[in-house]
């Protein structure tokens, strides 16, 4: 052993830095923000096209022509919008621009690989089958269920796709990611217990809305929370490095 | 005992390692950013641990821009297991000789 003669113990590695590993994989997973921003345009693009549907049905009504038509192009640009997200190509071309913007100056960590075992893909394939049809299904006999099951009823669709997806597309997307269809599934558990969250009214199209948009926006900023977490953590284990080698550089000089 | 690889010993290199490990790639940037190192500094390390067979590396342009794009190799991860095999091993022996004593 006299290889280990000149190594003393306080030049071996700190155990911390056996965590670098994690931090890195924690930041590579849980980049959320252009997820924000896509749930942001996503929703912004359904508002647009129900308000200016209403819109121009009034104009046309109205009889006035102009207003018509500016209303109807407006309308014609968000159903455009919502054509267009709905194609792979374009979101995927969208989500790296947004990860460019948002995260272009930190560089790229990223996990690529997935695991395609043909019994995830096969499950993804039939809950978003299931999820593909349970929101025209509910669409179509939406008047026939009370108000008060509205979002638990969309919860027995959604909540199984998003927690498939979510532990199919590991390692690629963190655990975090499970948050949304979470707080989705006890949001409906909450409902059917009675507690006070319905909206009545007008305002009755937000007890699916806003849970659906409001805790996307949360699970997203608990991501990029963690993201910034595990950058910092990373930072200083690496920091911790090139000091070193300073101080290093310096005994030498 | 395996001796300790020198190479991945050096504190930015161990680190620079350790990152890779945690991830399928990562660019020049990212690492510049989370070790705090010079570009020159980095550069060269990759250097080394390119022609050690541990890491490989990817350029490219993206328009006018110059991409650096790093991977560890299974001969990097190998190494990268049998180095911290190694230090444990190391840091159990006074261990052993108080045992012994």
């Amino acid at each position: 052993m006299n290889h280990l003669d000149n190594v003393s113990h306080e030049s071996l590695p700190s155990d911390k830095i056996r965590k670098i590993p994690n931090w890195t994989r924690s930041y590579a997973q849980n980049r959320t923000l252009p997820l924000l921003v896509l749930l942001a345009v996503y929703l912004l693009v359904c508002y647009g096209t129900g308000h200016f549907a209403q819109l121009t049905g009034e104009a046309y009504r109205a009889g006035q022509m102009l207003a018509f038509s500016l209303r109807l192009a407006a309308l014609v640009i968000c159903c455009g919008a919502i054509v267009a997200l709905a194609v792979p190509k374009v979101t995927k071309r969208l989500q790296r621009r947004l990860m460019e913007l948002c995260y272009g100056n930190e560089g790229k960590a990223m996990i690529v690989s997935s695991p395609s075992s043909p019994r995830w893909r096969w499950s993804v394939c039939f809950f978003f089958l299931l999820f593909a049809v349970g929101i025209p299904a509910q669409v179509l006999i939406g008047s026939r269920i009370a108000e008060a099951y509205q979002q638990p009823v969309s919860a027995l669709y959604f909540v199984p796709f998003m927690v498939v997806l979510g532990l199919a597309m590991r390692p690629r997307v963190g655990l975090l990611n499970l948050i949304w269809p979470f707080l989705y599934g006890l949001h409906a558990v909450l409902i059917l217990a009675g507690a006070p969250i319905l909206f009545g009214g007008k305002w009755s199209d937000l007890n699916i809305g806003l849970p659906i948009f409001g805790y996307g926006v949360l699970s997203a900023l608990i991501g990029h929370a963690y993201n910034r977490y595990s950058l910092w953590r990373l930072r200083r284990l690496g920091a911790a490095g090139s000091e070193k080698e300073a101080g290093r550089s310096s005994r030498q000089l | 005992m395996n001796e300790l690889d020198r190479t991945i010993h050096e504190p930015a290199r161990l680190r620079i390692l350790m990152i890779l490990s945690g991830v399928d790639l990562a660019d020049f940037n990212f690492l510049l950013s989370a070790l705090g190192l010079t570009s020159g500094n980095l550069s060269s390390h990759l250097d080394r641990l390119e022609k050690s067979g541990y890491i490989e590396i990817r350029k490219s342009f993206e328009g006018k821009t110059p991409k650096t794009e790093c991977r560890l190799s299974s001969a990097g991860r190998d190494a990268l297991a049998d180095y911290w095999q190694t230090i444990d091993e190391i840091r159990s022996l006074p261990a052993m000789h108080e045992q012994k004593g």
